[in-house]
């Protein structure tokens, strides 16, 4: 067994279509990602905005709103220019601010369609929302200092405090970030490309299938001895492929992919044994030529990669509330998921759920693999 | 005689409808370098692929070394060396790797396989391609590099099922002189071809096959001498009436004459110096011709005597 895994070994480490979809390719496409998506969850930049004072404005208006834009200038959400009427236009115009906050009794907000249309919308939807929650407050103060002044001072302090009926908190050590998932989905997605090698087992094994396969059918090596050696070779080399690409990308893309490097490991190494099992599997069934059969097995693969949310962000929740079995037994489901539980979980039920799932699935691709290439006689070739 | 290195009896074949192998006899003994000469379809890599248990087969046995041979038959398989008709190497190994690794299928000491790849290296003349991969390697290097593969481990019988498809032609000397070889060295040797010049050049006995069936055996001459035609005589000539052509169809041992283009043909059947003898009717005759040949026989006379086709229809 040793000879053939030698030597198998040497084979795929030569095949240059292999390094390239096991290595390079997962890093070109690992790089887009970043490229792509690394600024998600970056926070929004500071909105800039001239404040003018309105001609019938007091002093103490004018004094209660400067404390509340410093604040919010402390807080790097608005970037306040102050400035006289003419200048506050000139500037919206030129599109050096987003908005005109005119203070005087109430603030009110001047906005230019032309920012609208330049999909300065959004900032311009904050600039809104505050304004409204200012004028409101201050409605409601004076109110009160109208009606119920022995009880202003309550109503300052609770106006102070902020109150939150959810509170945010971490389910892990780490610091889960969105666009990572798309990093599980890419380490899928080569896991399952491992299926290519797995299908060359079953070709280089099947005398029905090549003259290689031939050959060794009527060597007196043990298939079982054969199969097993080359698989073993096939799986070893696939994991160094994808733990090249796991490298690269916390390495050199810097993507924080998970504090928990042996469990990580081994769902690496899991998940590509479960690849390669699936290109086995393919690889025995039928007749059909290596082409076709490789062309199944990359489709099938895209398809997992699809319904996990490679090219969607958002596919495998809609796939959990609509077909949830499928994302149980999808293999690229299952490995994304390990990695985004092993990031984002303390506890291990669903991450060991996924992990038995993934290894039940490779127990049948490789029984499934091993009862169709068992064969050393055929009734065609 | 002793045991016979391969025993095919009564053999048959289906594929559906199609007969491929159709009650077919086969006995070939140690030492021989036997022919399986037959057109494309006859059933030739069908018979190897039984022997070598890789195909079923629906009626009748095989023996190797004289016993029953199966698909779990390790030992017989062990003895046994196959170069197969497509060639069967990793692109991504060199010559010297490729050899190593289908010998050592065969062969576990690793001193012992060292040296028997050398020797096959040597043998088929590709030491110094000994670092190149199968792709930077011309057809005929690669069929040699196919034949090393297939005999490394020194079997003691050789299966060569069509070496010389696409080969040019000074490889192809090679190659059947390599055959020679092997067979001088002891080992017997079974191998198919659809040129019948190869079979008649190497091969010390010969079956010819049409259509799964076992038409004729024997040694080259046995077979020729089953056939009518023992010399065919052609000669350039301008015009002959039919009373000269009366004449040499009266000849003693002529049997067909027949007289198109510009050219007599004779057909004679036995007999001794049958040319001297025609040449000298036409003289007599006062006929002038030209260039005159003399053939014997050959295996596509013998297959189309018997069949009514030519060899290679």
């Amino acid at each position: 067994m040793l000879h053939t895994i030698k030597y198998s070994i040497r084979t795929v480490m030569r095949n240059r279509a292999a390094c390239f979809w096991l290595i390079l390719f997962p890093m070109i496409l690992g790089t887009l990602f970043k490229i792509a998506f690394s600024n998600l969850g970056v926070l929004l930049e500071r909105i800039p905005v001239a404040v003018v004072t309105a001609g019938d404005a007091r002093e103490q208006d004018i004094e209660t709103f400067r404390a509340v834009a410093e604040d919010l200038e402390e807080d790097g959400i608005l970037d306040i220019v102050y400035c006289e009427k003419e200048e506050a236009f000139r500037l919206l115009e030129k599109g050096e601010t987003d908005g005109i906050l005119t203070v005087g009794e109430r603030v009110s907000l001047s906005v230019s369609a032309k920012a609208y249309n330049d999909r300065k919308s959004m900032n311009q939807n904050i600039l809104r929302t505050f304004v409204s929650r200012y004028n409101l407050s201050m409605d409601a103060v004076t109110d009160i200092a109208l009606n119920h002044p022995e009880r202003m001072g309550e109503v300052v302090t609770r106006m102070r405090e902020e109150h939150f009926y959810n509170r945010e908190e971490s389910l892990s050590a780490t610091e889960s970030d969105n666009y990572v998932t798309y990093f599980y989905n890419l380490l899928a997605m080569t896991c399952m490309f491992c299926s290519m090698s797995g299908l060359v087992v079953s070709l280089n094994n099947q005398g029905n299938l090549s003259a290689l396969g031939a050959r060794r059918n009527i060597s007196p090596m043990l298939k079982q001895i054969a199969v097993v050696g080359e698989l073993a070779a096939y799986v070893l080399v696939n994991f160094g492929c994808v733990l090249v690409g796991f490298a690269y990308f916390n390495l050199v893309l810097r993507v924080d992919m998970t504090d928990r490097l042996p469990l990580t490991l081994l769902t690496l190494f899991v998940s590509e044994t479960a690849g390669s099992a699936f290109g086995f599997f393919i690889g025995a069934i039928g007749r059909m030529p290596a082409g076709t059969k490789n062309a199944i097995a990359v489709g099938v693969s895209m398809t997992c990669c699809f319904l996990s949310g490679l090219m969607v962000g958002n596919m495998r929740a809609f796939v959990e509330n609509k077909i949830p079995i499928l994302n149980r037994i999808n293999p690229t489901a299952l490995i994304s998921d390990s990695f985004y539980c092993l990031a984002n979980f303390d506890t291990y039920t669903r991450y060991v759920r996924n992990m038995v799932s993934l290894c039940v699935v490779t127990a049948v691709f490789l029984t499934g693999g091993f009862l169709l290439t068992r064969r050393r006689q055929y009734a065609s070739l | 005689m002793g045991t016979p290195v391969v025993k095919v009896e009564n053999l048959v074949k289906r594929y559906k409808e199609l007969v491929a192998l159709d009650h077919f006899h086969l006995e070939i003994e140690e030492g021989e370098i036997f022919g399986l000469l037959g057109p494309n379809g006859s059933g030739k890599t069908t018979t190897i692929n039984c022997i070598l248990s890789l195909l079923s087969f629906d009626k009748g046995a095989i023996e190797v070394f004289g016993q029953e041979m199966r698909p779990d038959s390790y030992e017989l398989k062990r003895q046994i060396g196959v170069v197969m008709q497509n060639v069967a190497v990793f692109d991504e190994l060199t010559v010297y790797e490729n050899i190593d690794y289908f010998c050592g299928l065969y062969i576990r000491d690793k001193k012992l396989r060292k040296q028997y790849v050398e020797e096959a290296m040597e043998f088929v003349k590709l030491g110094e391609f000994r670092k190149f991969y199968p792709k930077k390697l011309s057809g005929g290097l690669l069929r040699r590099l196919n034949i090393a593969c297939g005999i490394a481990h020194k079997p003691r019988l050789i299966i060569m099922d069509e070496p010389t498809v696409a080969v040019d032609p000074q490889s192809r000397n090679n190659i059947l002189e390599g055959i020679r070889k092997l067979n001088e060295q002891g080992a017997t040797v079974i191998y198919t071809s659809h040129y019948m010049e190869e079979v008649e050049q190497i091969c010390t006995r010969i079956a010819i096959m049409d259509r799964g069936r076992n038409i004729a055996i024997g040694t080259k001459d046995e077979l020729k001498q089953m056939i009518k035609k023992s010399e065919t005589i052609s000669i350039d000539i301008l015009e002959m009436e039919e009373e000269q052509l009366a004449a040499v169809r009266g000849l003693p041992h002529v049997y067909d004459v027949s007289c198109e283009a510009g050219r007599l043909t004779i057909l004679c059947s036995g007999g001794k110096h049958n040319l001297l003898r025609v040449l000298d009717c036409l003289q007599k005759q006062g006929l002038s011709f030209g260039q005159v040949h003399s053939e014997l026989p050959t295996l596509n006379d013998v297959f189309l005597e018997i069949t009514g086709k030519q060899l290679r229809d």
